[in-house]
């Protein structure tokens, strides 16, 4: 498993050594880069969900407001059976699949953006996205590790029989139907090197931290674990962007890089279809 | 193994080693005689290495080697040599020559001050005289002097004070030669490449001063008998052990204390010393209010021995060893990383004019990382190693006055296990992970002449033939254009699968313009076959080695050099202007986000390109100086540089500065022994600050701000700079009585500067609750220290 497991535990084992250094805010006056769009979409193969494609333009680094959405643009999402769905804006910005729409596992998406206006000299947008298969089901449970942090985590463990062909999988975690994990960076993605095709026999996938309010587990509460399978291409896009966005420091981080997605046009961000498996427990 | 003279390489080396060795003549010239001897400290029995043998008739000289052996080739007349070695006083011997004359001299050490003048003749000259270039000396005294971080005196930060030399970020072992990156740097101790030179993540190198007697950095005009890096040769050289009486060296420092003792086994005939260290870091941290590292175990130590014996004139021996371990632990991690070496070696004089060192050599560098827990479904264990096994013969002709021919050849078999990562305990989730080990011989068959014309032209040219071969067992993948693999070969054990050959030619001139002056001139071309999958500027210990493969072509460096060196008021001061153009092919950077740990496809993630670097180096140096009563030694630097790089994959094909661009550098070094009891000391250093990416716009996605960046290193760090300062006070000098100790107060950083170690862009918050302060970002420097006061307690007896 790439980054999460190694990484933590390799962070974890210079954190002594980090907790001796000091930071200060400074100034720093950056220059300014074209304008291009930026594009956010995902579909699973959850039929009970919404999902939606998110268009947006980039800013200068220190814009310090929400992105301005980019509106009125024509998109449309194909599958390799040749249907064709119109997404519809419900909101400045955020394009949406008819309700019910989602993914099925094997099948190819395609994603069409046709602007009202040019951004840095392109109307047209497009990428693909292969749906990756995922097992038959998945178990969790949930083990208090006390000695973590200052008041413990409750680490939670999957049971899943994997795939026999390489996979990548990105973790959910939902407490009382709201998402934990709710940015890019708080996802736990992993690949199936260490355990392709046995079984995940209690594998921590989720960790909630019981010092933290919004992580703080009481009797009754419902935890949901949320799998999902995803391409290599949307594996190495989440890798990327969690590597831009973490601390660096001269010890672990490479150069500074810009992320590629699979969008053509100069396009950033990523269009995803990919496949996910539930599963709940109640914390008693 | 060591002798798998199946290897081509190996088979054609020795070939022509033994050519060359035939070609030398048997017989003395007619009329000539050899002086010849070993130069030796009187009061430990330690040999002085590069000390100088002046033959007042002829105004011409010769110096001691690396085992403190001299050899000068004389018609029959009658001479007076003045034996000489900085911090000694000089030594005037007349010789008759009427047959071979063995010569064994000892130098007694000058008493810490200087006060008449006479007594400064002595200062040797070889800045001037000496036919190297772009080579740095220092003591261990010196060394110690220079004050500390926390007090640990440390050989590679001291290094981190002369011209040409950088660091690769605050707090790193890593150094810059000339622009060239961390890893082409060779560092030897007592000939063994020690792979990772540093302690808790670099903060501290692994050379304890107390157990070193010699250091010398190659920064350039490297000579033929290194080979195997592109920038630099760090030459260390372990002390002996006192041969004349037992003694015992230690301190008691703020975060180590150290204990050393030697002394003869068998008076002046076998000696051994033994020096450890360790760290008492950890011992505070249960005090910390933090949990996580009150629970926390951060130690290191590390143990020097070595033991000679003098067989007999013609025969001495050594063993000499290394052993350092760095421990980690807390509720999350384990980590055990060290070194080890070996170094067995055998001197021998086949004749007064041939000297010869045979060493079998060992090293090797491990680390392993584990979960914190054994029995845990998630517990787990990985493991690195890359170990060594080499053999080599180095030889010394003094042919005659105006020639001296070296010549010899190496062997080293690596083995690289860049990592075995498995599940631990019965109820583990994890199959192991297995990045196939690879193995390889790197040979190498050099020889080289120095050799006088006229009484002011030295001329100095050797030629390396090396030789790479990665032998089986091992999986090579191949790959297609956009880095893909296509499919993979095994070779069976023993099975040659590649060989890379390197022509190194080494020339350099010395030509003496006065007696105080010189101009020197050099050329080397350097090869080097493996290199460290590093992303990061300072590295982190469980960055890997790896070899030139298949995929790999070994990386080539042409460095170009000319210097002016002036001397003045009787060699008590040494100046330099030295220039270089280094140009380096093959160069070897990382693919953007590339991963480099528990990656059999590692090479998929590598890019080649070419870099160069060039400079000028000014160094004025003070030897020992007449002040008020005391005396005042130290230097200052000025480096002008510049490094490029340049990778079709990389920056759209576009140049860009190296994370070592540091264009300018000064370094200001004082020691001043004010009295006999008191000595004060500071540094101070100044560099342009790192180059560094930064973003010049932002896309939101997925709830977090990712940074769009333009060219690389397109931007600068604050210029860096600090001050450092010592004060020792040593203990009263009673006659008849060994005891000596001395507490030094030292100040790291005096004047508290924050330099910047890294700059990181922060979202202001990413708590839902405020989703408008997520969208807020700023920039935000990390840096690691403030102003460190240390008290460190040394003893002698």
């Amino acid at each position: 498993m790439r980054y999460q497991l190694f990484k933590i535990t390799i962070l974890a084992a210079f954190a002594g050594l980090m907790a001796v250094s000091c930071t200060e805010r400074i100034d720093i006056e950056l220059d300014e880069t074209f304008t291009r769009l930026v594009v956010d979409g995902q579909i699973t193969t959850d039929p009970g969900s919404r999902h939606v494609v998110m268009l947006s333009e980039s800013g200068s680094y220190f814009y310090n407001q929400p992105p301005p959405p980019v509106t009125n643009a024509d998109v449309h999402v194909s599958d390799s059976d040749g249907q064709v769905v119109a997404l519809t804006e419900e909101s400045p910005g955020r394009y949406y699949l008819p309700e019910g729409y989602h993914a099925v596992a094997g099948k190819t998406y395609k994603l069409e953006i046709q602007l009202e206006k040019e951004i840095s000299g392109e109307r047209y947008f497009t990428a693909t996205s292969l749906t990756p298969m995922i097992g038959d089901t998945v178990y969790i449970g949930l083990k208090f590790q006390p000695d973590w942090g200052e008041e413990g985590f409750y680490e939670v463990q999957c049971y899943y029989w994997d795939p026999p062909e390489t996979n990548f999988y990105m973790f959910n975690i939902f407490k009382n139907d709201t998402l934990l994990t709710d940015t890019i960076s708080s996802k736990i993605l992993v690949d199936d090197r260490f355990y392709n095709g046995g079984f995940t026999n209690g594998i921590g996938v989720g960790y909630l931290n019981q010092a933290r309010p919004r992580e703080k587990l009481r009797p009754g509460d419902v935890i949901t674990f949320q799998a999902c399978s995803v391409s290599a291409e949307y594996a190495d896009f989440v890798w990327a962007v969690q590597q831009e966005v973490s601390f660096s420091t001269p010890l672990f981080s490479g150069p500074p890089a810009n992320v590629t997605g699979n969008l053509s046009g100069g396009a950033i961000g990523f269009f995803a279809t990919y496949s996910v498996l539930y599963a709940s427990t109640v914390f008693e | 193994m060591l002798m798998r003279i199946k290897s081509p390489a190996i088979a054609v080396l020795l070939v022509l080693f033994f050519a060359a060795a035939m070609a030398l003549p048997d017989d003395p010239e007619k009329g000539k005689f050899s002086v010849n001897g070993y130069v030796k400290d009187q009061s430990s029995g330690e040999d002085l290495i590069g000390a100088t043998i002046f033959i007042e008739e002829l105004r011409s000289g010769t110096s001691t080697n690396v085992y403190g052996f001299y050899s000068v080739c004389l018609e029959k007349e009658n001479y007076t040599l003045r034996f000489s070695y900085i911090g000694y006083e000089s030594v005037t011997h007349s010789v008759e020559l009427s047959g071979d004359v063995v010569l064994n001299v000892e130098l007694r050490p000058r008493g810490e001050l200087l006060r008449e003048v006479e007594v400064v003749a002595g200062i040797p000259d070889e800045n001037v005289k000496d036919a190297e270039m772009s080579v740095m000396k220092l003591s261990a005294k010196t060394i110690e002097r220079i004050p500390s971080l926390m007090g640990e005196t440390d050989i590679i930060k001291a290094l981190l004070l002369l011209p040409g030399v950088q660091s690769a970020a605050e707090g790193s072992s890593g150094f810059v030669v000339r622009g060239g990156s961390p890893d082409q740097n060779l560092v030897l101790l007592d000939e063994a490449t020690v792979y990772n030179a540093g302690h808790l993540l670099g903060f501290f190198s692994v050379f304890n001063n107390d157990a070193i007697k010699d250091v010398k950095l190659y920064k350039g005009d490297i000579p033929a008998i290194y080979g195997g890096r592109l920038s630099s040769v760090l030459d260390v050289r372990m002390k002996d052990g006192n041969s004349k009486k037992f003694s015992a060296t230690g301190g008691i420092g703020l975060i180590a204390s150290r204990l050393t003792l030697e002394g003869p086994i068998i008076r002046d005939k076998t000696s051994f010393i033994a020096s450890g260290r360790r760290t008492y870091a950890d011992l505070f941290l249960p005090l910390s209010a933090n949990k996580d590292i009150r629970n926390s175990k951060l130690y290191f130590y590390d143990f020097n021995a070595k033991v000679n014996h003098i067989i007999d004139e013609r025969n001495r021996v050594y063993l000499s060893g290394y052993f350092g371990r760095d421990v980690f632990k807390n509720q999350f991690a384990r980590m055990i990383l060290g070194n080890q070496t070996a170094t067995a070696r055998w001197n021998h004089l086949f004749s007064a004019r041939l000297f010869s060192n045979f060493s079998f050599i060992y090293s090797k560098y491990k680390y392993g990382l584990g979960s914190a827990t054994d029995n845990e479904p998630n517990s787990f264990i990985w493991d690195s190693d890359l170990e060594d096994y080499g053999v080599k013969a180095d030889f010394t002709y003094y042919a005659s006055g105006n020639n001296i021919i070296r010549f010899g050849l190496s062997s080293v078999y690596h083995s690289f296990n860049p990592g075995i990562a498995k599940g631990t305990g019965d109820n583990s989730l994890f199959d192991e992970w297995i990045v196939p080990k690879s193995h390889a011989i790197e040979s190498a068959v050099y020889a080289g002449n120095e050799q006088k014309i006229g009484a002011l032209l030295t001329l100095k040219y050797g030629l390396r033939l090396s030789g790479f071969s990665g032998i089986g067992p091992g999986v090579v993948y191949n790959f297609d254009a956009q880095y893909e693999v296509i499919d993979s070969t095994v070779y069976g054990r023993g099975n040659i699968y590649h060989t890379y050959w390197g022509l190194e030619p080494r020339i350099g001139l010395n030509y003496l313009l006065s007696e105080d002056a010189s101009l020197k001139a050099s050329y080397a071309r350097t090869n080097q076959y493996m290199q460290l999958a590093q992303n990061s500027t300072a590295g982190t210990p469980l960055d890997l080695w790896f070899p030139a493969s298949p995929n790999v072509k070994p990386q080539v460096a042409d460095q170009f050099a000319l210097g002016y060196f002036r001397n003045f008021k009787s060699n008590l001061i040494e100046t330099s202007l030295e220039g270089y153009y280094k140009r380096m092919d093959r160069s070897i950077d990382f693919k953007d986000h590339a991963e480099l740990l528990l990656n059999k496809e590692l090479e998929g993630e590598l890019r080649f390109g070419r870099g160069w670097s060039y400079g000028v180096e000014a160094l004025f140096r003070v030897n020992s100086l007449a002040l008020l009563n005391g005396s005042l030694s130290g230097w200052v630097s000025y480096t002008w540089s510049r490094s490029w790089r340049e990778f079709p994959d990389i920056n759209g094909g576009e140049k860009y500065p190296a994370p070592y661009d540091r264009p300018h550098d000064i370094s200001i070094v004082a020691n001043w022994d004010i009295n006999p009891r008191w000595t004060v000391a500071a540094n101070w250093v100044y560099a342009s600050g790192q180059p560094v990416t930064f973003p010049v716009g932002r896309a939101v996605i997925g709830g977090v701000i990712l940074p769009i960046y333009s060219d690389r290193n397109g931007y600068r760090m604050q210029d860096y700079h600090r001050l450092d300062l010592s004060g020792t006070l040593h203990g009263k000098d009673r006659p008849g009585r060994k005891w000596q100790h001395s507490w030094t107060l030292s100040v790291y950083n005096a004047y508290d500067r924050h330099n910047t170690w890294s700059i990181n862009f922060v979202q202001e918050s990413s708590d839902p609750a405020n989703p408008d302060k997520s969208y807020e970002t700023y920039a935000e420097k990390t840096y690691l220290f403030g102003i460190i006061p240390a008290l460190t307690f040394n003893f002698k007896f």
